[in-house]
């Protein structure tokens, strides 16, 4: 089951947050469990069974770092003295818990099993691991506790990858009243229209493109599909990120955001400073930080950042376009990383409005990379973008057609990449218009769905 | 806090989800087309009959209703045989007038698009059609495409549909005039007119003859609402007009048809063709000076094949050897355009497609030239 789809919007969620509400309060979390295992084993149940067996190692993994004492009061050995009597070195277990869950994820990818949301899963899983070993958090005894948190629906598929510690106590105990359903519906609401209105119908001049076949793109055309899939897969995913915050607010949960405005960035870095955030969060906690992050030398730096590019390509599929993707940006982000700070780049401080039609031009690139896993295609592709691969049967205007034929959505998306969304929202969203046009925004995507068929999430398969 | 003012927030924080109930129910009774609801609401409203029955049958009801029940029953049967079925959903971008669009299908792994073509299917006619309970058990050779090309072609495929299937009663009479064809220029099409679906869009763009020739085509069109979709833009006014309102003001000397791809969803190949033979009609009277060249559906390669949707080429195949028997040979010919775009098994070959169905712009001029090559020669009235 995905958001976007009719099955959940008029069958799942009236039905479950009805019995949410019916249910009393103490029974919510087994409500939410039940309702998670039904969303996610929709179809296909015997998907359930591998996301169990995960979650039940992982949980005993945790309970296996218990023996010590943590600094935050918890169950310890007798007397609470530091009677270290089970001595299971902690490093040990993590080693095992990292190796199991990155096994378990390398092995799922690698067999083709669908089990969506897995490579999400196995980081959450990783960094409740990672933080009971840090003593940031104590372990969790409760194995329900930490399956609802695991497989928790609005999370489950895509993200975001949260830390146990920050979501632990409303684990527990949360707010369920009408305003908190009213604000997360709202966001709800917001991020469906951005996927089902903004990115589903841009999406279509990147299909366009693929099916006429990439010799025979003009180059501005190749340019243009490529701007154009940079906002698809932007308003996809942040799309489904509101879907997800304002889901879990429903249910009483603060989750993390993972974008902010990325495209309104002011170079490379800065761009994965704004996009998926969370993910973008775990690999600086779990990998970069641990490795040294930038405190051993310029060097290590270097290699420190390569390892973490490196990871996230293949934690996006293991395909050369992927590598090829990782590293470009890895490239942009050493370079960045020296330039700012040498004398030509503060003799160039007038220009730094540059930035942003820098970024404008770099970031559909590695897109193009990311999107297109055949070499030779995207040799193609890419060879057009630049005028190095010669164009068959090439129509000039190609590219006026396309803009004509998009331009609403062009405009439409253009504008949903900038801040205005977002200020305007925060200001409007109490207001009764604005509800309104959120209710009817609701049927709207609706009604386009039950058009369209589904569009399934691009980040599903991850 | 006054109990106004409670009220007040108490209606305050409950508006979203209020709203929310209104537009739903103004939504489900006025808009709503697909019926979203159809899952739910076919069997409830068949468990109602049922009880209803049940009730009569006993006595406890008077049995007024079951007359009209009856007929109710059939079409809501149907309507919910297949939930599968999305359909009409490019019949919504032809409504919401996006005319000539070609859109791509089935992109690379990972993102796929609305069913497009695949299915195809059409819920505008009587509540949705049943899928795939129609098929024809596939026959092994498919029997257009596998003729050679340029050998006196006999009348399209109307001789192998003799030799394989029993033709049916009903047939046509099955032309056994040898059609003669000659080849020509890029200007034979001057007084033609192209109709079709989303492959006509492509030779629109791609085919290099824009400006010469007239099209009225759109992605999603199909054989029931190649009449009635309002897809052509006329100068000077906003709105729309149909096919048959274009065909009416403007008399062409030849007119090329390919449709068919959308419709196999629907899996009712009996009721296409007989479809299909009533639109032919139609087309004569409108066009009464024109020839009318049926264009096979175009095959499909094996990446489609392997996708396993229903959309293979045996249902192609059927389909095909049926258009092949509306050929008459005087006014309504046969093209095999497969001839010039498939491989020796009889699928697209697969460099010439990157999403299996819709040729690569740079091999339309392929699909042109078979047709360049197969023009009719009218015989001269005064011989």
């Amino acid at each position: 089951m995905v958001f976007s789809s009719l099955i959940f919007l008029l069958y799942f969620l009236p039905a479950f947050f009805f019995l949410y509400w019916v249910f009393p309060e103490k029974y919510r979390n087994f409500a939410l469990l039940a309702g998670s295992a039904v969303f996610y084993g929709y179809g296909a149940p015997e998907r359930l069974v591998p996301i169990l067996v995960l979650t039940a190692v992982n949980f005993w993994l945790g309970l296996a770092f218990g023996r010590k004492i943590g600094p935050i009061g918890e169950e310890s050995g007798e007397n609470g003295e530091e009677k270290k009597s089970r001595h299971i070195k902690p490093k040990l277990i993590l080693s095992v818990g990292v190796a199991f869950n990155v096994g378990a994820l390398v092995y799922f990818r690698m067999r083709q099993v669908s089990l969506p949301g897995i490579s999400f899963y196995t980081f959450t899983m990783i960094a409740y691991l990672a933080d009971v070993y840090r003593k940031k958090i104590p372990r969790e005894v409760r194995l329900s506790h930490l399956t609802m948190y695991a497989v928790m629906f609005p999370k489950m598929l895509c993200g975001p990858i949260t830390r146990y510690g920050e979501l632990k106590a409303e684990v527990s105990e949360r707010k369920f009243d009408a305003n908190t359903v009213q604000e997360g519906l709202g966001l709800f609401i917001l991020g469906l229209t951005y996927k089902v209105l903004l990115a589903d119908r841009i999406g279509y001049l990147w299909n366009q493109v693929h099916t006429i076949g990439y010799e025979n793109l003009s180059t501005p055309y190749a340019w243009l599909a490529a701007v154009a899939y940079s906002m698809q897969i932007y308003l996809d995913f942040q799309g489904y990120s509101l879907m997800a915050v304002g889901l879990g607010r429903m249910l009483g949960f603060h989750l993390p955001e993972n974008f902010h405005e990325p495209y309104m960035a002011t170079g490379i870095r800065d761009f994965y400073r704004r996009w998926h955030m969370t993910l973008g969060g775990w690999f600086r906690d779990y990998v970069y930080i641990p490795l040294g992050g930038s405190r051993k030398g310029r060097l290590r730096t270097v290699v420190n950042l390569f390892a973490v590019w490196l990871l996230t390509s293949l934690w996006h599929g293991f395909g050369i376009n992927f590598l090829m993707w990782g590293g470009l940006l890895w490239l942009f982000i050493v370079w960045e990383r020296f330039w700012v700070g040498t004398k030509l780049a503060q003799k160039l401080k007038g220009l730094r409005f540059l930035v942003h039609p820098y970024v404008w031009a770099v970031i559909p690139v590695t897109w193009v990379c990311f999107a297109i896993t055949d070499p030779v295609e995207l040799y193609t592709y890419l060879g057009r973008m630049f005028g190095v691969v010669p164009g068959v049967n090439v129509k000039a205007t190609d590219w006026l057609r396309a803009i004509d034929m998009y331009r609403y959505q062009l405009i439409a998306c253009l504008v949903a990449c900038t801040p205005v969304v977002r200020i305007l929202y925060g200001k409007l969203k109490e207001t009764i218009v604005c509800k309104l046009a959120l209710a009817m925004a609701f049927w709207f995507c609706v009604w386009r769905l039950s058009l369209a068929g589904n569009n399934p999430f691009m980040y599903l398969n991850f | 806090m006054s109990g106004v003012r409670k009220l007040w927030h108490w209606i305050h924080s409950r508006l979203l989800v209020g709203f929310l109930v209104m537009t739903g129910v103004v939504f489900l009774v006025e808009y709503d087309e697909q019926d979203v609801y159809r899952e739910i609401r076919v069997p409830v409203s068949g468990w109602i009959r049922t009880a209803e029955k049940f009730a009569v049958s006993n006595g406890w009801l008077a049995d007024g209703r079951m007359a009209a029940d009856a007929d109710r029953t059939a079409t809501d049967g149907m309507a919910g045989e297949d939930p599968a079925v999305n359909g009409a959903q490019w019949a919504g971008e032809v409504r919401s007038g996006e005319g000539i669009q070609m859109t791509g299908e089935q992109p690379a792994e990972g993102m796929q698009v609305a069913g497009g073509e695949q299915s195809g299917g059409n819920l505008e006619t009587a509540g949705g059609q049943n899928t795939g309970g129609t098929q024809s058990g596939g026959e092994e050779l498919p029997a257009d495409g596998m003729q050679p090309a340029g050998e006196g072609q006999n009348a399209g495929g109307a001789q192998t549909v003799d030799g394989q299937s029993g033709v049916e009663a009903e047939a046509d009479e099955t032309a056994e005039k040898e059609v003669q064809y000659m080849t020509v220029e890029d200007d034979y099409f001057a007084d033609a007119v192209f109709i079709g679906d989303s492959r006509t869009v492509g030779m629109f763009e791609y085919g290099g003859i824009e400006d010469i020739t007239t099209f009225y085509a759109s992605t999603g069109l199909s054989i029931y609402r190649i009449f009635n979709a309002k897809i052509i833009k006329v100068e000077g006014q906003r709105a729309k007009i149909t096919i048959k309102e274009a065909l009416q003001d403007k008399q062409f000397a030849k007119i090329y048809l390919m449709l068919g791809i959308n419709e196999i969803g629907t899996g009712d190949i009996d009721g296409f063709a007989r479809k299909y033979a009533e639109v032919l009609e139609e087309l004569k009277e409108l066009q009464p000076d024109a020839i009318i060249y049926v264009q096979a559906i175009i095959r499909v390669s094996q990446k489609q094949v392997q996708k396993h949707d229903g959309v293979d080429n045996e249902e192609i195949g059927e389909r095909n050897r049926r258009l092949a028997e509306l050929a008459d040979n005087e006014r309504v010919f046969f093209l095999d355009v497969n001839e010039a775009l498939c491989d020796e098994n009889g699928d697209m070959v697969r460099e010439y497609s990157s999403d299996g169905v819709h040729l690569k712009a740079q091999y339309i001029p392929l699909w042109k030239e078979y047709l360049l090559e197969h023009a009719v020669v009218i015989p001269d009235p005064a011989e």
